[in-house]
């Protein structure tokens, strides 16, 4: 479903990525580990074709990608910014004028699960709300692939646990391949099929968390912490 | 064409702080000059000619328009650009909204700018209107045109500013514009060769003014069009068209294809 071929990615001297090759499946929740800077957002922002590889090519069902992906792709950005002057609902309902797979009906039901005030304009969200209003933009869209760049990042523990527990139950593991990096493993490690380790922005390891668990009889921080030490 | 609309409406919303400074700037303007002149018993000249002068500086009121709106969008560039349509509709709703606004703020200066004419210019037969039209419609094409060149010189900063900080980016599109302009409007519309491709299709516009004569002391104030017979050539709007068209598809490919989030 999703490919990448030899990708490497450079920021004037800075290498962000280097020679990755990686295929994904859809039907999976797949977690995106690493320490800071080691390459997770730009991993995810050349599938959402927000930025593109200095070499090698990044491809969705055997389709390059660009900037327009984003029919297909759902990207939930680490960054806060939205448009303040907007409320809550005028924020879903202008998303929903852009995305013809936007599903509004699912929009109101997150909504309603994460307890936002529809009405609240945007400025005034305190940044726990501003993450839950990223999860239902995010989450309402039925599109094949949802990016998602820590989502849990600054939130306090109540706002993570309605997050992860909304992931399982508005995410069609079906039909959707959900990417996401966290630094909080322990509170999605429940929820992932695979994990992928990013190291100095090298692909180190892409491991099945079942496998790894019975298999090596390692959680995810044991494993990660074998790759980085 | 739904997203599209929806798109503008959110545009509206975007450059709204816009229009509402274009009009209090003026109505300030107006009130400070009104009230300065008054007492000289010249004060409806003075609303005439903050009228003109104010519709006048509308020809930047696109390029305002543009920077400020795109401004906006660079601190959401995740938000605005993560959209399946084409950067030429992005960037068209923009322009489409900052138009409409320009119309709204030149019709509210017009009124001041046709009555305080009139004042001290009493044409009659309908020559106020003529040049007033004339006037209006020059003032939003230009405007339009300027702002698309601005378009293309805001996208080659945010290229440039992913790979320097962003004054040098800044810098770096003030010279190559101030290059560009030096090229295409120094060399190249001063060219034979540019004089053959636009210099076709006359059109007698008659009298036009072009200046205005001030003759003011603390007893009285003569104000006096200066104008002449005037023609145009269809060839020079043509030609400056086609190239803000290229200008505008230019822009929008940097914007799908090369800018960075």
């Amino acid at each position: 479903m999703i490919e990448f071929k030899d990708v490497t990615k450079r920021y004037m001297t800075k290498t962000a990525l280097r020679d990755v090759n990686l295929k994904l499946d859809k039907g999976k929740i797949i977690g995106l580990v690493g320490l800071n800077g080691a390459g997770k957002s730009t991993t995810m922002k050349l599938i959402a074709g927000l930025i593109n590889p200095s070499k090698g090519s990044v491809e969705l069902d055997g389709e390059k990608v660009t900037r327009r992906i984003a029919s297909k792709v759902s990207y939930l950005s680490e960054l806060d910014e939205y448009y303040s002057f907007y409320t809550v609902q005028q924020t879903i309902d202008f998303f929903a004028t852009q995305f013809p797979d936007f599903n509004k009906e699912k929009a109101e039901e997150i909504r309603a699960y994460m307890n936002l005030d529809a009405n609240t304009k945007v400025k005034h969200l305190s940044k726990g709300n501003r993450g839950r209003l990223k999860i239902i933009l995010t989450l309402s869209r039925e599109v094949p692939v949802l990016l998602m760049d820590e989502p849990l990042s600054g939130l306090d523990p109540l706002v993570r646990d309605s997050i992860v527990k909304g992931l399982i139950t508005f995410v069609d593991t079906e039909k959707q391949l959900v990417l996401l990096s966290t630094h909080q493993i322990m509170e999605v490690e429940m929820i992932l099929d695979e994990v992928i380790a990013i190291k100095d922005g090298e692909l180190v390891d892409h491991r099945n968390v079942e496998e790894l668990r019975y298999d090596e009889q390692k959680g995810i921080l044991e494993w990660m912490s074998s790759i980085y030490e | 064409m739904k997203a599209w609309l929806a798109l503008v409406k959110k545009e509206f919303r975007i450059g709204l702080p816009i229009l509402l400074l274009a009009i209090v700037l003026f109505l300030v303007g107006l009130v400070i000059v009104t009230v300065a002149t008054y007492r000289f018993g010249y004060a409806w000249d003075a609303v005439g000619i903050i009228g003109l002068a104010w519709g006048g500086g509308h020809f930047f009121f696109m390029a305002i328009y543009m920077l400020y709106s795109l401004g906006v969008e660079r601190k959401r560039l995740h938000l605005w650009l993560h959209n399946p349509m084409h950067a030429s509709g992005l960037l068209a709703a923009k322009l489409v909204t900052g138009t409409i606004y320009m119309i709204i703020s030149l019709l509210i200066i017009s009124i001041a700018a046709y009555v305080g004419g009139l004042h001290f210019v009493p044409f009659s037969d309908g020559t106020w209107f003529r040049i007033g039209m004339i006037a209006f419609l020059h003032v939003i094409s230009f405007s339009i045109d300027f702002s698309v060149y601005v378009i293309l010189a805001y996208i080659v900063f945010l290229l440039l500013e992913r790979y320097m900080p962003a004054f040098l980016s800044g810098v770096s599109v003030f010279i190559g514009w101030w290059v560009f302009a030096y090229l295409y409007f120094g060399l190249l519309a001063d060219s034979k060769f540019y004089y053959a491709i636009t210099e076709w299709g006359k059109i007698d516009l008659g009298f036009v003014a072009n200046s205005l004569q001030f003759d003011m002391d603390v007893r009285q104030a003569i104000v006096n069009f200066q104008g002449e017979d005037t023609f145009i050539y269809a060839g020079n709007y043509v030609i400056e068209l086609i190239t803000i068209l290229i200008i505008y598809f230019i822009a929008s490919w940097l914007l799908d294809k090369k800018v960075e989030v």
